[in-house]
């Protein structure tokens, strides 16, 4: 990075220099004493961070994260569990009739579900998904192997268990029954059409949403304060929902969600008057769950993840330098110097 | 993912070069735990005066919300989705100023039991400050409740305002005491994670942006908050005994409405403010409050 900096200052300033001095000689040599040393330090930075300094500050996060205790990623991953939970539900609540056509449903739906998101940034929790993102800092030696992989498996676990605990709490509160029946069969049909995807159609659409939801993570690290943090996050993780993508946290909720309200033969029927057709909710069950849904769902996730997202962006920006042109370059111009 | 201990990594190597000397970014969920510890603090140290007037204006400024939002909603040609969003969209108002202006909110509040977990304020301390506000919130609301009664609000839209309260707070009496707790859980969660949020906000913006989705989100999923119905069933309990208003109730409901619950005792202290109560005591203190306390402030075991 200091190589390429000062051959970018050389190559700047020559052109700067020749076009001034052309112009006026005086004003240069009285502007420039002055105005230098000013530049040269930084009394304080207000702007956003640089894409460079965001995959140093993920470096930095991942060797914190290293430190923390089992204890406290469990329960940050059980709270990040029931954040998207809470996202998910209010998704779900707004979907179930918005009166606009799908498209614009989505988008809506997609926009309530960012509290999800918000709530795990800016509150505090491990997201698995999120925390794919943490290979660089792998990458980059900042962790074991043991501990990278014992804090995706707690921060997993944490999550299902608090996607769970909102389960409950939701069956319980008795929601479904809003405007007769429809929000529960509303969480029956999302459930029932997650469960019945091919492996290739879940492995993809995980890939695809993991990608946009470290990409939102990546750029809530450029952010200084939280309004900025929001505002970024809105737009990929609006999109992956309104694209009807498969996160594998949001699913915790979505489809053990739709196996209690299988139950309720009110729900069933109000769900079967909404699709128009009688339902077949053969593979809404626990098997149905693991098999067909979060197993082909956490390979796209952790691909999308740490390839996609992790894997890309440490070799763009974090990447041993090997760079032959800049030696070459300086090696030229130190010749020339002699 | 959650970018804590920031310090920690605004020195790490790569950013050594800059320098920073004054910190403007967003609070680390670290630091907010302490911040929120210190709150705790002041709110303990607080007179009784200032907390009761402190709380009376949480209780106006919720009630000023709800009846917003009742007023938006009530009459939407809308569908029930988006009709709910904006209900819960307009609601924010009240946790908006309660917030920025710094009022004593009961269910707010609960966040605070984080610093009598740490050890900083005794149980007299914070039950005391959740009394005090309790009160101070049901007299705020009454307030309004007299204010909009006299300034004959509910006769809006040829009653329909009034009757969409009293059908609202019928809805809100006939609860069985698990759901209205699950309810209340669910909503004094959200609450205090917006509250919580906000302590990780420099300025006003990030934290109306903060509330705005957890706050839209308990009056749009219709959770239970106990300060919102210190406003809604007196409010439907007063206009019961209005003709007019029950006329209307009757064409919007396609018949006689069942309000046999909807009295003071058993219907409103009874089946909702006390398992509201409860259930805001536990989402605030215990799921929000005890678990963060539980991951930022705990002393480790030697």
């Amino acid at each position: 990075m200091a190589e390429s900096k000062t051959v970018k200052t050389v190559k700047a300033k020559k052109p700067v220099k020749t076009a001034k001095t052309t112009r006026t000689k005086k004003a240069v040599k009285s502007a420039k004493p002055a105005v230098a040393p000013e530049r040269a330090r930084i009394v304080y930075d207000i702007d956003a961070y640089s894409p460079q300094k965001i995959a140093a500050r993920i470096d930095a996060v991942t060797a914190v994260k290293a430190k923390d205790s089992p204890a406290a990623t469990f329960w940050l991953g059980v709270n990040a569990g029931v954040f998207i939970a809470l996202g998910a539900q209010f998704a779900t609540l707004i979907m179930s009739d918005s009166g606009l056509h799908s498209g614009l449903t989505a988008v809506v739906a997609g926009i309530v579900f960012c509290l999800g998101l918000i709530l795990v940034v800016v509150a505090g929790a491990e997201l698995f998904t999120g925390n794919c993102m943490i290979f660089i800092g792998y990458l980059e030696k900042r962790i074991t192997t043991t501990r990278i992989f014992n804090h995706w498996n707690y921060s997993l676990i944490g999550n299902f268990v608090g996607s769970l605990i909102v389960v409950c709490f939701m069956y319980k509160a008795n929601q479904f029954e809003f405007y007769d029946y429809m929000v529960g069969a509303k969480a029956l049909l999302i459930a029932n059409k997650k469960v019945n995807l091919t492996f290739p159609a879940a492995f993809s659409k995980a890939v695809l949403c993991n990608a946009m939801v470290c990409m939102a993570v990546w750029v809530c690290f450029s952010a200084r304060n939280v309004a900025d943090k929001i505002m970024t996050l809105i737009f990929p993780i609006a999109g992956f929902v309104a694209s009807g993508f498969e996160h594998l946290v949001a699913n915790m909720y979505f489809i053990p969600m739709g196996i209690f309200l299988k139950g309720n033969t009110e729900v069933v029927a109000a769900a079967e008057r909404m699709a128009g057709k009688t339902l077949d909710l053969t593979n809404l069950t626990w098997k149905g769950f693991f098999v067909l849904n979060q197993f082909p769902v956490l390979l796209g996730n952790v691909f999308g993840g740490v390839v996609l997202a992790g894997l890309a962006f440490w070799f763009i920006y974090l990447r041993p330098r090997l760079d032959f042109t800049f030696t070459i370059k300086e090696d030229f111009h130190r010749d020339k110097v002699k | 993912m959650s970018d804590k201990n920031k310090l920690e990594s605004v020195s790490s190597t790569a950013q050594q070069s800059s320098t920073p000397f004054i910190d403007i970014d967003a609070y680390a969920p670290k630091m907010m735990a302490n911040r929120v510890g210190q709150v705790g603090v002041s709110k303990a140290e607080m007179g009784f005066l200032t907390t009761l007037a402190l709380s009376i204006l949480a209780g106006v400024f919720i009630a000023l919300g709800i009846q917003l939002a009742m007023l938006v909603t009530h009459t939407a040609t809308s569908s029930f989705g988006l009709n709910a969003l904006v209900g819960g969209v307009v609601f924010t108002m009240a946790l908006v100023l309660i917030v920025i202006t710094g009022a004593e909110l009961f269910t707010g509040n609960c966040v605070f039991a984080m610093s009598f977990f740490a050890g900083k304020i005794t149980r007299g301390d914070l039950s005391r400050n959740l009394i005090i506000s309790f009160i101070g919130n049901f007299i705020g609301a009454l307030t309004i409740v007299f204010w909009i009664y006299i300034s004959a609000q509910w006769t809006a839209n040829d009653h329909l305002l009034g009757a969409k309260i009293v059908i609202a707070a019928n809805e809100k009496v006939n609860l069985t005491f698990g759901v209205a707790f699950a309810r209340g859980v669910l909503c004094n969660a959200l609450v205090c994670l917006g509250i919580w949020m906000c302590f990780s906000a420099r300025n006003n913006l990030d934290k109306v942006l903060s509330l705005l989705w957890p706050i839209s989100c308990l009056i749009a999923c219709g959770f239970e908050h106990c300060v919102v119905n210190m406003w809604l069933i007196p409010m439907a309990l007063v206009l019961k005994g209005n003709r007019f208003v029950m006329e209307a109730v009757e064409r919007v409901n396609g018949g006689p409405l069942d309000i046999t619950n909807l009295t003071i005792a058993k219907g409103f202290i009874g089946y909702n403010l006390v398992p509201v109560v409860l259930g805001n005591l536990f989402g605030g203190i215990i799921l929000v409050a005890g678990v963060y306390w539980f991951v930022f402030l705990r002393e480790p075991k030697k």
